[in-house]
């Protein structure tokens, strides 16, 4: 390569680094710990909750009467969903036994008998412990949909029985953050009976229910009503990907693949119901309720909706993310202030500060000209590490300042191996040139090697790893690849620059 | 210049590495020393409190520490309207906080330096109020907003999914190790992460540091750097191996470990010197980060020298016996 082209090249990379962060205070976000941010709390929706299990206990004791061949037995929904009585119909002694046996499986809700019938309510004491697993995994699924948004650094955790608090730093858009977390985005296949006229046509109300679609048209006045089955076929939890993308008429869809589980289910379901409608319920809402064309065996749906490209994209998100086990309700939000000390932040800035000012001075006084040459590397490499954090949108927190002054004591060794190598060469009686090109080479593989197998390792906890050590993985890698680009290649050519057609006798460093 | 014998110390080097991995096992099972964990990892309580007037968030870190004897997160914030609303937030001195204490309700705390012991929720809350009265005795809690448990922000599943990234990230290495160099460099290369770690842990708990979420970065920090020392030299051994096939294993790795001598010196004392500022000007928040690191750095050079080269040779002079 020319060296006209190199020299080249880094003056772009340096416009567009200067670029990137400019104004500084808008393209570096700054965290918690620095600037504060908005504080959320959310409430798992218990009752919900409640209900949800007990739609899944009723399931779960349908299927024990069947599998002890119980005859007779009906299931009717009461008090709003908060309790279910079974009857069975068929009171012979033997029939009633089998009965007995197969609601053994009843706990934790409770079940009380009066003649032939039961009463099944959730045990709310017993269930403490299921709300707050909700509120456990609710933080598990929260954090993996911010971390798939963008947000770095964010504090997520449980508070209390059932509430989970986040913070997220420099945000200000207290809505946008509560779009995403807020959705529970339950993903439910369902079969379709038939269209509705109104909300109060007949149906079965055990087994039938009416749900809203979603407006086809913007300039309609009401939204299309479906009578579907109260059964869920198959839900969101069997998704493994999600993505946005286009159906064969180009209407925007979501995508989405089944793991081995689910996409068994969507065979079978498909199968069963071929030439029926299925109706996809997102949220409350039949988003499309196609006609099952053939058996689908491969595990892959789409979901054609009238959305927009940006709410394909967060479904596709939440989907991937997985759904909440339970509906949860925003129980406050505000903004917070810097969690640290105006005093604290000062002197962290000002040490680090400091810090990297030693490393500066050291290198200068060490190796003399070349040291300064490694220095101009180095403000290079403050420069695009501060632009790679604004590109992807890092978060800085004080003890990220701290690392950053750590890093350039890290990334002059990639110099400090090449020049006292240099000097090796140079004991050896070689020339300025020779020594300075055999310097580079051999020093070479040694950087190569050591901070590849640092970058590997990057790799893995990025790829592995979530929330903060994913985060440490981007700020690493980011880190190595600079530090080689500025102390091997930027140092090289500002070498080959100044000692361009002279014969340099000596070389001060 | 006579050159330093590095392999002839290593007895020197075993007996330092089995004396600090003692210590670190000795203080794990100490009460006293063992790991103490940080809100981050182990949940505490949190307090929302609204004051009769303004009260900057430091004043209430200080009484939190020289009342309670507990670390803390204090933050500014406001419910419903305030006037200057994010400015005063910035600066940290509107009426109403959110304070985040890593104390658990259902656990007694002592402090081990200041001997200032918490015994209830109740206690905490008369200690705290009684470090109000002592700062301004017209500063008063109108009302308290909330005052509840709060889960540790890195839970068991994070936890877990953490050690699984570092089981891969180890096992990565392993193998690009035993693909550029070889098998025999890998195994001690891991090995030295492992002494790393342990001896730096030590140091966090000999130094009752909290283990929050920034001594877990300097643990993988330390990873990332030790095994670059320990290739660097890797790497001389590797080059000299070639060019030097008279001179015996032994003589050969001493000789590859005084050439990049210097080099290790050099750096060592480039991540030092930001380090070092930190540590004595950096203040409280980032002091026990800066201590841990630059043990880490150290240890983490030392190990390269004292525990994968002897091993190497160790390895390499035994399978040439085998042979011969």
């Amino acid at each position: 390569m020319n060296i006209r082209f190199k020299v080249m090249f880094i003056f772009v990379l340096v416009l567009f680094a200067l670029w990137s962060i400019y104004p500084m205070h808008k393209k570096i976000n700054l965290g918690l710990d620095l600037r504060g941010g908005i504080d959320l709390i959310y409430e798992v929706d218990t009752d919900e909750l409640f209900k949800n299990m007990l739609g899944n206990k009723v399931e779960q004791l349908k299927q024990s009467l069947e599998k002890n061949n119980v005859v007779g037995a009906t299931f009717k929904s009461e008090d709003n969903g908060n309790a279910f009585t079974i009857t069975i119909a068929e009171t012979s002694a033997e029939n009633m036994k089998r009965a007995d046996i197969s609601l053994e499986v009843a706990a934790p809700t409770i079940l009380a008998k009066s003649g032939n019938s039961w009463r099944l309510t959730i045990d709310r004491e017993k269930s403490k412990q299921s709300v707050s697993d909700a509120a456990a995994k609710a933080v598990e699924i929260i954090r993996n949909r911010i971390d798939q948004f963008g947000v770095k650094e964010p504090l997520i955790s449980t508070m209390g029985e059932s509430r989970i608090r986040i913070q997220l730093p420099g945000e200000k858009d207290i809505q946008k953050a509560i779009d995403v977390i807020g959705s529970t985005a339950q993903l439910q296949f369902r079969h379709m009976k038939r269209i509705a006229s109104s909300l109060n046509d007949k149906i079965d109300e055990a087994t039938e229910e009416i749900m809203p679609g979603t407006k086809e048209d913007p300039r309609a006045d009401s939204v299309p009503l479906y009578v579907l089955d109260k059964t869920v076929l198959l839900t969101g939890d069997y998704v493994v990907d999600a993505r946005p993308s286009f159906d064969e008429s180009q209407r925007i869809c979501v995508s989405m693949e089944f793991n081995a589980e689910g996409a068994k289910k969507f065979a079978d379901i498909t199968g069963k119901y071929l030439h029926q409608n299925i109706a996809i319920v997102l949220d409350g809402k039949v988003q499309t309720a196609p006609t099952v064309q053939s058996v689908i065996p491969n595990g892959r749906a789409q979901i054609t909706g009238s959305f927009s490209d940006e709410i394909a994209q967060k479904y596709s998100i939440v989907l991937r993310a997985g759904s909440l086990p339970a509906p949860v309700r925003k129980a406050s939000a505000t903004l917070v202030g810097p969690s640290l000390g105006s005093d604290s932040i000062h002197k962290g800035v000002v040490s680090s500060l400091f810090g990297a000012g030693l490393v500066f001075v050291f290198m200068i006084i060490y190796y003399k000209f070349c040291g300064l040459i490694a220095s101009f590397a180095l403000t290079l490499n403050i420069l695009f590490l501060f632009a790679i954090m604004a590109l992807l949108n890092s978060t800085l927190t004080l003890p990220g300042i701290a690392g950053i002054a750590l890093t350039l004591g890290v990334a002059v060794d990639a110099n400090v191996l090449i020049y006292e190598r240099i000097k090796e060469e140079l004991r050896a009686g070689k020339t300025v040139r020779a020594a300075i090109e055999s310097g580079f080479d051999r020093a070479f593989t040694a950087i190569w090697d050591s901070n590849l197998t640092t970058l590997i390792s990057a790799l893995a906890l990025y790829y592995y790893g979530t929330g903060p050590i994913k985060g440490f993985a981007i700020t690493l890698s980011s880190g190595i690849i600079i530090s080689m680009f500025t102390a091997i290649f930027v140092v090289k050519v500002t070498l080959d620059l100044l000692l361009a057609g002279r014969k340099a006798k000596t070389i001060s460093i | 210049m006579k050159k330093f014998d590095f392999l002839s110390q290593r007895y020197v080097g075993y007996t330092i590495s089995a004396a600090l991995f003692v210590l670190t096992i000795v203080l794990y099972f100490t009460p006293a020393f063992s790991l103490k964990y940080g809100v981050d990892f182990k949940g505490g309580t949190e307090l929302h409190f609204k004051f009769n007037k303004p009260v900057a968030d430091d004043k209430i870190r200080q009484i939190l520490k020289d009342d309670c004897g507990l670390s803390g997160v204090v933050q500014s914030t406001y419910t419903g309207d305030m006037p200057g609303g994010e400015t005063v937030l910035l600066r940290g001195e509107s009426r109403e906080k959110i304070i985040k204490t890593d104390f658990l309700a259902n656990e007694a705390y002592k402090d081990k330096t200041t001997g200032l012991e918490v015994k209830s929720l109740k206690d905490m809350r008369e200690k705290f109020e009684a470090g109000l009265a002592k700062l301004d005795k017209d500063l008063k809690i109108e009302d308290t907003l909330r005052e509840t448990s709060v889960g540790p922000a890195v839970g068991s599943e994070l936890r877990t999914q953490a050690i699984f990234a570092v089981m891969v990230a180890l096992i990565g290495i392993l193998l690009y190790i035993t693909y550029t160099f070889e098998f025999k460099f890998a195994i001690p290369a891991i090995l030295a992460l492992f002494h790393d770690v342990i001896i730096v842990l030590g140091v966090i708990m000999l130094a009752r540091i909290e283990f929050d979420m920034s001594q877990l970065a300097v643990l993988l920090t330390v990873v990332g750097y030790s095994i670059n020392d320990t290739i660097i030299i890797c790497d001389r051994i590797r080059e000299n191996f070639k060019i030097m096939r008279k001179t015996s294993y032994y003589d050969m790795v001493n000789e590859s470990l005084a050439q990049v001598f210097s080099r290790t010196v050099i750096t060592v004392l480039t991540t030092l010197l930001p380090l070092i500022s930190i540590f004595f000007f950096g203040g409280e928040v980032l002091s026990g980060f800066a201590l841990t690191m630059m043990c880490g750095m150290i240890v983490g050079c030392y190990s390269s020298i004292f525990v994968v080269s002897p091993i190497i040779v160790i390895w390499k002079t035994y399978e040439e016996k085998a042979v011969a």
